[in-house]
């Protein structure tokens, strides 16, 4: 009877380990192998799609309306970007509270908040301001980085130059559905084709809490503003015009 | 003729096999992430100039920031703050 400690079952029983070992390994192989492959080759498309629509913010921008202008150059029409300011308040009463400390950094942001902050406010949106300049609007960019539930956002405000006649001849602008602004009366509807712009497309990736990553954003199609409209009409308008 | 396996020559190859295939990765790796390095800056400075563009129109005139870092947040900042989310499919 040979002894079950022979080198010559040792090796045997070894040899029989790593060649199961080698199996286990081929096997685990072939299953990431497969598993790759329906995930870069069968489902491509599909898994590409998915992840996408979740880490790529795919967005456009409007474009400002053109101007209309009379024969001598005077701009009787133009068209301004102002910004609003929401906040939405937290549903937890400390929480709203550490986040107005914060918003106290811009005072004129919280003058109209009653202190302290009635229940009924909890969460709920609240606006804080509106009709702000670009160089305000600015402002607030450290503010809306640190407060996730501020919310500064734009529109378009059209104005018009001249007296009653002469601005319901020019006519009105609503809201077009690409966010712009289209022509519904008066020169304004005539002139809509060269007057508005086209919208700028661009893509951009978002980290895990949905921020946008400033380095992976990237322009899809050009942002292009309207024309502006010289009329051959002369208009005497009074002080106070436009940029 | 003995049928056992030559435990020897099996750990060499596996040996093998397992370094080539690190060795694949890490150069695919090191390979990819030299290009990303290489083409960063100029990625950078090509979103810089665009959200630049971009800004200058949504702004309607030169909005003074001190720095191109702090201009460069701005102009992001603009574009966020304008942007609307396309429709999805």
């Amino acid at each position: 009877m040979r002894p079950s400690h022979s080198p010559a079952l040792i090796e045997a029983r070894v040899g029989n380990r790593l060649t199961i070992l080698l199996f286990v390994f081929c096997l685990w192989a072939g299953i990431i192998l497969l598993r790759m492959a329906q995930f870069m080759i069968f489902e491509r498309d599909r898994t590409v799609e998915a992840m996408e629509r979740e880490a790529v913010f795919r967005g456009f921008v409007p474009a400002a309306r053109g101007r209309i202008l009379d024969r001598d150059g005077r701009v009787l029409a133009w068209s301004e970007r102002v910004f609003s300011v929401h906040w939405q308040v937290p549903r937890d009463a400390g929480q709203a509270a550490r986040e107005r400390a914060l918003l106290g950094a811009e005072p004129w942001l919280t003058a109209g908040l009653p202190e302290p902050l009635p229940a009924d406010w909890l969460g709920v949106r609240v606006l804080l301001a509106q009709g702000l300049e670009v160089e305000r609007a600015v402002q607030l960019e450290p503010l809306a980085d640190a407060l996730r539930g501020l919310e500064v956002s734009a529109v378009f405000r059209r104005h018009l130059a001249g007296d009653a006649g002469v601005q319901a001849l020019l006519g009105r602008v609503g809201r077009a559905a690409d966010g712009g602004e289209v022509g519904l009366s008066g020169l304004e509807q005539e002139h809509d084709e060269v007057l508005r712009g086209r919208p700028g497309v661009f893509e951009v990736m978002l980290d895990k809490e949905g921020r946008w990553l400033p380095e992976t954003w990237q322009k899809v199609s050009e942002l292009r503003p309207g024309y502006d409209v010289q009329l051959p009409l002369r208009v005497r308008l009074a002080e106070g015009g436009p940029p | 003729m003995s049928i056992r396996p030559d435990i020897e020559a099996w750990k060499q190859r596996f040996g093998v096999c397992l370094l080539a295939a690190l060795a694949a990765l890490m150069l695919t790796g090191a390979r990819d992430i030299t290009q990303e390095l290489r083409q960063r800056s100029a990625r950078l400075e090509q979103v810089r100039t665009q959200l630049s563009e971009w800004s200058r129109h949504l702004a309607g005139r030169p909005v003074p920031t001190p720095g191109p870092d702090l201009a460069s947040r701005h102009a992001l900042f603009l574009v966020r703050t304008c942007a609307l989310p396309t429709r999805q499919p």
